[in-house]
């Protein structure tokens, strides 16, 4: 690690005021309790406006992987990797599949959590139980890689005086202490102060480093000459993985349950279809952004390793900083705005997998418990989960960072239950049982399988693990259909 | 529009961003872009437009509840 501090004092002063100010927000947010209550702490009473909505999608939807794995991904595939910017806009249109049902439907039965409504749709506690855990899986992966990437970029900051074990620590008690004081409606306004600085650092990041270096052009002139093979369209087999990597993030990401929060807690229907119209451009002003930045870290810095390349955008800012001090404010602007993304990506997925627990395993196994006591006890799992995760961020070597590969797919396994389920009156909850039995052991199969050196490539064909699973996921659901027959639901 | 067309169409779109058709490497570049990546680029702000639209307009088809038959 870096031991120059990339922040100098008045970096780590500004950055020190940007994290009191989201504990007096996360104060705030428990001021404005209405109730008690399940809705409220998780769903914010159900009343987020357009501005708060948006940003909250906008800061939840782009973590630490938009600043550092993106851009290292795009220094070492090149044009391949605008793929990322389809993908980021493609869980919109997912979210048109299923969205603008869930909301009335959460309106009408009072949901909390996503296995609320798979509970009630397909009357199944297998079903929903199994589709819980796949998500706490899923969320708590999702948490400890962002962990990981905090801890990382708090030493890279502070040049180790602040070291990774502290950085995790003292990040992971500050969103706890705003979530747990105020719920979804703290997240939720820190999520746009958060957002706020995301936009800001990719425009303006986008915008220096462009300018400095000359924009795409000359930096296509130069990579023509140094990475000819950015020049070459992909082969077949890497189309397929392009259309892979769409499919898996259309099922996957879509149906997170901090994204399902959203759509319950949206104040109405116009405001929530406002802010997907706003959040599908998105994607040009942070993933594409994102892409241009490491395109010109390509031309600019050839050679790096896998660890170098996620470090490309502070290395152009550093060059920069260099023969133009005034430049370094940027320093400061990029990484708040990585840690901005992180955090709120993190307390997002905190307060859903507290919520899936509370109400769709603690809730069922004791329905008689109050509202009051409800809550608490979500509190309370997120410190203790946030304990656990912390202690595996700082545990966990390296190499055990690709069994975080496993969320989506996994998490895209529960899809046909929410695409089909939504829309399907007859679909049976034996065909979707079926189906993410079958779609599961495939895609954990494939992986294992890969794991082990039994000869199975992580994408067989090119296509990922949970796409195969996938799709065996929806043949299983409509064969099983088919032999069972359509029975018309009531 | 029924929301097969609706559902067709979004899929549509999402798979013409794949630069299927483009197998030759070209020593050129168009804004930036190699042409097969241009034409992606293009596509992938296409589908912004059209997922955009169809937000707006047949957000309601997506919604309402009807047969089976339909869906």
């Amino acid at each position: 690690m870096n031991t120059t501090a990339l922040l100098g004092p008045g970096g780590v002063i500004f950055m020190g005021i940007y994290l009191a100010s989201l504990i007096l927000v996360g104060l705030a947010g428990r001021f404005a309790r209405r109730e008690n209550s399940m809705a409220d702490f998780y769903l914010g009473n159900r009343g987020l406006g357009l501005f708060v909505l948006f940003l909250t999608l906008y800061a939840t939807q782009y973590s630490g992987l938009t600043f550092i794995g993106f851009v290292g991904n795009v220094y070492r595939t090149g044009y391949f990797f605008l793929v990322s910017v389809t993908f980021s806009m493609s869980i919109l249109a997912a979210y048109l599949v299923y969205a603008p049902k869930f909301h009335r439907l959460s309106r009408q039965h009072g949901y909390i959590t996503i296995g609320d409504y798979i509970q009630q749709r397909f009357g199944s506690t297998t079903l929903t139980a199994l589709s819980t855990v796949i998500f706490i899986i899923a969320l708590g992966n999702y948490i400890l890689s962002n962990l990981k990437a905090i801890g990382y970029i708090v030493e890279a900051s502070t040049g180790g005086y602040v070291t990774f074990v502290q950085g995790v620590i003292v990040l992971s008690i500050i969103m706890l202490i705003y979530e747990t004081l105020g719920g979804l409606r703290s997240v939720a306004w820190t999520d746009a102060i958060q957002g706020v600085l995301l936009l800001a650092g990719c425009i303006f990041i986008f915008g220096v480093i462009s300018y400095q270096y000359g924009g795409l052009p000359a930096t296509a002139e130069k990579l023509m000459a140094t990475q000819p093979t950015f020049w070459q369209p992909p082969p077949l087999k890497l189309k397929l993985t392009w259309l892979s990597t769409l499919t898996i993030v259309f099922f996957g990401p879509s149906i997170y349950p901090h994204a399902a929060q959203r759509i319950y807690a949206a104040k109405d229907e116009q405001t929530l279809r406002r802010s997907f119209q706003i959040m599908v451009f998105m994607p040009i002003f942070t993933t594409f952004f994102m892409f241009v930045v490491g395109l010109v870290g390509a031309a600019q810095f050839p050679g790096l390793d896998r660890l170098g390349s996620e470090q490309v955008a502070l290395f152009l800012l550093n060059d920069m900083a260099e023969r133009l001090p005034s430049v370094r404010i940027l320093l400061i602007l990029f990484l708040c705005a990585a840690v901005a993304a992180i955090m709120s990506t993190v307390d997002s997925a905190l307060l859903a997998v507290s919520s899936v627990f509370t109400q769709d395993l603690y809730k069922r196994i004791r329905p008689d418990v109050s509202q009051h006591h409800l809550t608490v006890t979500g509190k309370v799992f997120s410190w203790g989960l946030m304990a656990i995760l912390i202690f595996l961020a700082i545990q966990l070597p390296q190499t055990l960072w690709r069994l975080t590969e496993i969320k989506l797919e996994l998490l895209c396994q529960v899809a046909p239950a929410i695409f089909l389920g939504v829309h399907l009156k007859s679909l049976r909850t034996d065909a979707v049982l079926s189906g993410l039995l079958v779609g599961t052991c495939i895609a954990l199969g494939i992986m294992f399988a890969n794991l082990a050196g039994l000869g199975v490539a992580t994408k067989p064909m090119g296509i990922h693990a949970g796409v195969w699973g996938l799709a065996a996921n929806f043949l299983t659901v409509g064969l099983v259909s088919k032999a069972v027959g359509i029975r018309r639901m009531p | 529009m029924t929301r097969a067309k609706l559902y067709f169409v979004l899929t549509f779109f999402l798979v013409s961003t794949v630069p299927w058709f483009f197998i030759e490497s070209q020593a050129t570049q168009i804004h930036g872009f190699p042409p097969w990546a241009f034409y992606s680029f293009c596509m992938t702000i296409l589908y912004a437009v059209i997922v955009a639209f169809c937000l707006r307009r047949y957000w309601s088809v997506s919604a309402k509840d009807d047969d089976d038959s339909e869906s």
